[in-house]
């Protein structure tokens, strides 16, 4: 509805109420009223006609009174019929009764004549009243017109007055919105009158001239933040909740070789290789629907897609933005291509740097621990002590270089951990074993207290929580009198494991304690070269702590000692085997004859191996399902079976199918001779009646590897090579390749039991052999870099070459190949 | 053409009679009609006899019978228009004689019943109520009121309804049985009344009404008079005004044409309560 319609509306309802009331309420009444004024008159009338009728009526001159009738019937025309009875009821008048048909809707008056109050005659009249009063109710209705005219007449002009006073200045005034709306501030309105709409004109003109003010202000405002996001460095990018982009600024140009109106309007996902092309639409609905966030408020690097179709890596940081109920993102963008280049050449650097420092340092560790440890007795005092102090440096700075790359490492976030629950006393047992020699050095005296939790494991990375016993334990070395004993102690508390390592040193002073976990930090500077050190172990220590879950803190009395202690969750699960416990070889003999097979057991038992007895190939069975056992004494005829199906039982079986088996047989050559060529594996064949010396022999070389194993050292670094081949000459046959392709003709050529493989080799990565070494045979990687978790899972063991020792490598070899005898 | 020259020199011939004549002679009617239309009948013909005859006649109203008859009584009137019966009277008292009168028609009465009634005889009213129009008429009441009273030994109850048309009224409308009239009034009602009605009897006829002459007029006035009335006759215009007394043909009377009516001795008849 227009205001125009509007206006004129009240007015026209208030003429329609006007001329309705008029016509169906004032003029019905006026009717009624008239007619009940003219039946009175009427009536008035009657009553006089009768007096006059009296005395004709009394004079019985009916002749008159017919003739007065008939006259007064002729005068007055509505006036339809009038009847005329005398006191007997006989009529006087009219004429012929007979004849005279009263018409319906008439008005009927009676009227009883008296005279001296006796009746002499009723008089009746029927009246047409509405023929009465048409000349009247014409004259109504004509008046009625006029009125209505005249109201009419009126509301036009009302209309018309409110169309120029009112409608005329707002459409004026909407004009005038108009103009401003299309940026037109000129267009002005002037209106005389200071009467409500010329009010709200000044107010307008008011408004017109603070919106054009403010209108500037947000241009240059505008232009303000436009020039910023026009000059930014980084690449800003808006888009709405379906990922239409909005606005695309000129760094994000230059990023993505797009300009922005190719851009705008367009997808997202025109900026992003697959997968995340793909995958963008879902991330978009699942924020939007689960308010999860997945890169809002993070920063985060990505792959770009250029216009040229490259891609390349961006950090991206989106924040979200409400602007009245639109929901905007905003992306803010870096090509951090530059960055990344850098990154990996830095850590091509340090890949290189470690590999390049801890070749030769491997080298020179191996080499002068050699020499001190073999020929020390045939070395002068004085070039022993230079040779002692080399390699005491060559150490510390093994140690040095270690640090420095775990703190990398750790501050890059990459320090990759290999969990599995370990049994923390056997572990601390282990790490007490490897570093009593150091204490021992000290002349410091190295326990461990750890009483009724054998069985309690945590979840950790073996290697790592022993490097952070290593670094307690050195410390607690270092700072401790000669003489002093540290204590390493493992309980049990609040389903956490607690480890402390207990000195009696001088303590901590209060100054040093806020930054004792700090990088490089040292209670004294003289500490560095009088204690030995890097200043960086407790660092390493908390990181490791701390990734593990796990919480790492002191007490400390100056004066009297210190306790670092750390705390790790349990893991909850308990191991009813473990191998850690079995510091004795355990042997199973399988014999049915029960005094052979006693008398083998206390041989063994003697010579130091820890021997169980089956009577039965099922026994057997048994004691091997629920047992791992280093070897097997097989007699090859069993109450139960043949001893040699059992042999190829086991070897089926994946438990069992490197288990070291020696055949005891009556008829041992024979047998010998019938499967010679079948892969049993057999270790030696014995003949009954046992020689023991020869079974005592036979024993040592299949436990302590003391035998014909064969090892391949693939290593392109010569010096490596010698320390290894220094190393394993005495107990297995040491055999070497410096480059891909030597290695590869050697593995296709001989066979070897283990092979220890360097990754970083001239003619390719030694991880390509991996696919030619034959899957029985474990494969050791001891290369200057750590091994990543995915080759990590392809190998039997990983070391990282100067972080392990050679006794680290030996044992490691030696538990592989005692393993898979 | 003619008639009109034959005025005009009757007017300039009449001129000096007139102013010559300054006596003045009145003239009383008998108010059967109203004043008024007793006026619009008599007055053209007493100025025509007046003009014709050199004697200046003036009309006398009188409002009703009765005083009529006082001033009749009293010798009011030079000369009068009068019943019958008056002319018996007067001419008994000396006073006045008939001059003129109607010479071809005859006064009777009738007696009317509706048409439809059942009564086929006069017999049959006898004891019944019979309108009359007022008691002294001579034609419509007395006459018929002598007759039935006389010749058929009728009582009935008198009902005057004041004029012949109220008669007829009342009893076409049934109030009255039967009532009396004269021919000439029942002819002049409305075609609607007549066919209602139907006349049962008429009475035996007398002569009509005379115009008297008082006996103090000399006898050359009561000639110039006569023939100048007589004269009236002569001419269709003045004829036709004779018509309206009703007179149809104007003639000379004497007393003895009362005779008859001097031998009913009406008066008798006439109620005195009713005379007005």
């Amino acid at each position: 509805m227009n205001l125009q319609l509007k206006l004129f509306l009240p007015t026209f309802l208030l003429f329609a109420s006007l001329a309705t009331t008029m016509h169906f309420y004032w003029i019905p009444n006026y009717k009624a009223l008239e007619t009940s004024h003219q039946l009175e008159a009427e009536q008035s009338f009657i009553e006089v006609l009768s007096i006059a009728l009296v005395p004709d009526l009394l004079n019985n001159d009916l002749a008159k009174t017919h003739n007065t009738l008939g006259i007064i019937l002729a005068d007055r025309q509505h006036w339809r019929a009038i009847t005329l009875y005398d006191d007997n009821n006989r009529i006087l008048f009219p004429l012929e009764p007979e004849k005279s048909i009263i018409p319906n809707g008439m008005e009927k008056i009676t009227h009883v004549i008296q005279f001296n109050d006796f009746e002499i005659a009723r008089i009746a009249v029927w009246i047409d009243i509405q023929a009465a009063q048409a000349e009247e109710v014409e004259h109504l209705y004509q008046l009625e017109i006029l009125l209505l005219t005249i109201l009419l007449a009126a509301a036009l002009l009302t209309a018309w007055l409110h169309d120029r006073w009112i409608r005329q200045p707002l459409r004026q005034l909407a004009n005038l919105a108009s103009d401003i709306a299309l940026g037109h501030y000129d267009s002005n309105m002037n209106y005389g009158a200071n009467d409500g709409i010329g009010k709200l004109v000044a107010a307008f003109n008011s408004m017109r001239q603070q919106v054009r003010r403010r209108e500037t202000d947000l241009m240059n405002s505008f232009a303000q933040n436009k020039a910023v996001i026009d000059n930014a460095v980084d690449g800003i990018i808006s888009i709405n909740i379906k990922g239409t982009i909005e606005s695309f600024n000129p760094a994000a140009e230059k990023v993505f070789g797009y300009t922005a109106d190719e851009v705008i309007g367009k997808n997202i996902k025109l900026l992003m290789p697959q997968p995340y092309q793909r995958e963008h639409d879902g991330y978009l609905y699942n924020y939007l629907s689960t308010g999860k966030k997945k890169i809002i408020g993070i920063g985060r690097e990505v792959e770009g897609l250029r216009k040229d179709g490259t891609t390349f890596p961006l950090e991206l940081g989106v924040s979200e933005v409400k602007l009245d109920d639109r929901r905007l993102f905003i992306g803010i963008i870096r090509d951090i291509s530059e960055r990344k280049k850098i990154d990996r050449m830095k850590s091509e650097f340090v890949s290189t740097v470690s590999h390049e420092l801890r070749t030769p340092l491997t080298s020179i560790r191996g080499a002068l621990s050699l020499v001190l440890g073999k020929g020390a007795k045939d070395i002068p005092p004085k070039l022993l002590r230079l040779l002692e102090t080399a390699n005491r440096n060559s150490e510390r700075l093994t140690f040095l270089i270690n640090d420095i790359l775990d703190l990398e490492k750790i501050s890059a976030g990459q320090l990759d951990l290999k969990l599995q629950a370990v049994n923390l006393v056997v572990l601390a047992k282990r790490a007490v074993e490897e570093n009593d020699a150091y204490a021992h050095s000290h002349q410091i005296k190295l326990t461990l207290q750890a009483t009724g939790q054998q069985n309690t494991r945590v979840y950790i990375d073996e290697y790592r929580l022993l490097q952070v016993f290593a670094n307690l334990i050195s410390n607690a070395v270092k700072f401790s009198a000669k003489g002093d004993t540290v204590t390493v102690d493992v309980k049990c508390i609040d389903n956490k494991m607690r480890v402390s390592v207990i000195d009696q040193g001088p303590g901590i002073s209060d100054e040093f304690r806020s930054r004792i976990f700090g990088r490089f930090a040292q209670a004294d500077s003289s500490d560095t070269r009088e204690k030995g050190g890097t200043g960086l172990g407790l660092t390493i220590s908390k990181a490791i702590i701390e990734q593990l879950g796990g919480h790492i803190d002191f007490n400390s009395v100056l004066g009297e000692g210190s306790q670092f202690f750390f705390e790790l969750p349990l893991s909850g699960i308990s191991s009813v085997n473990d191998p850690m416990d079995t510091s004795r070889a355990t042997i199973l003999i399988c014999e049915d004859d029960p005094d052979l097979a006693q008398i083998m057991a206390q041989v063994l038992e003697k010579e130091g191996y820890h021997a169980d007895i089956a009577h039965s190939a099922a026994s057997a069975r048994t004691l091997l399902e629920n047992k791992s056992y280093q070897l097997l004494l097989l007699d090859l005829i069993l109450p139960d079976g043949n001893g040699l199906d059992l042999i190829r039982e086991l070897r089926e079986n994946k438990a069992t199918k490197s288990l070291a088996i020696i055949v005891i047989s009556g008829k041992a050559d024979e047998e010998l001779k019938k499967f010679k060529g079948d892969a049993l594996m057999v270790v030696d064949w014995l003949q009954k009646p046992i020689d023991f010396k020869h079974l005592s022999n036979t024993l040592a070389k299949t436990t302590q590897l003391d035998h014909r194993s064969h090892i391949l050292h693939v290593e392109d670094n010569i010096d490596v090579i010698e320390v290894s081949q220094a190393l394993f000459e005495d107990i297995v046959d040491f055999d070497f390749a410096t480059t891909l392709s030597q290695a590869l003709s050697k593995l296709n050529t001989q066979h070897y039991d283990l092979v220890i493989l360097d990754i970083s080799l001239p003619d390719g990565s030694g991880l390509e052999l991996l696919n030619h070494i034959d899957h029985n045979c474990p494969v050791v990687i001891f290369s200057g870099q750590e091994s990543s978790e995915e080759i990590s899972k392809k190998v039997s063991a990983s070391l990282t070459k100067s972080i392990s020792s050679n006794e680290a490598l030996l044992s490691t070899v030696q538990r592989l190949l005692n393993a898979n005898k | 053409m003619t008639r009109l020259l034959k005025l005009i020199t009757l007017l300039v011939l009449g001129i000096p009679t007139s102013v010559l004549a300054s006596e003045t002679y009145t003239v009383g009617v008998v108010p059967q009609f109203g004043p008024r239309q007793i006026t619009q009948i008599w007055q053209p013909i007493l100025s025509e006899v007046s003009r014709s005859s050199g004697v200046q006649l003036r009309l006398k109203a009188s409002p009703n019978m009765a005083t009529f008859e006082k001033q009749l009584n009293n010798g009011v009137f030079d000369f009068a228009y009068m019943s019958p019966n008056h002319a018996v009277t007067t001419h008994r008292r000396q006073t006045y004689k008939p001059l003129l009168k109607d010479r071809e028609r005859q006064l009777f009465g009738i007696i009317v019943v509706k048409k439809d009634s059942l009564i086929q005889s006069v017999q049959e009213l006898n004891g019944q109520t019979i309108a009359f129009p007022s008691s002294s008429a001579i034609g419509a009441t007395l006459l018929p009121k002598a007759e039935l009273s006389r010749k058929f030994n009728i009582t009935m109850n008198s009902l005057y309804v004041k004029s012949h048309s109220s008669v007829y009224f009342n009893v076409v409308m049934g109030t009255v049985i039967a009532g009396g009239g004269v021919q000439k009034t029942f002819a002049q009602q409305d075609k609607k009344i007549r066919d209602k009605l139907r006349i049962l009897y008429a009475t035996e006829s007398v002569s009509p009404h005379p115009i008297g002459v008082h006996s103090r007029v000399s006898q050359a006035v009561q000639e110039k008079i006569t023939s100048a009335f007589l004269a009236l006759d002569q001419q269709t215009e003045t004829r036709q005004l004779l018509a309206k007394i009703p007179i149809k043909k104007i003639g000379s009377a004497t007393i003895s044409d009362y005779d008859a009516v001097k031998k009913l001795q009406l008066e008798t008849f006439q109620d005195n309560k009713s005379t007005q």
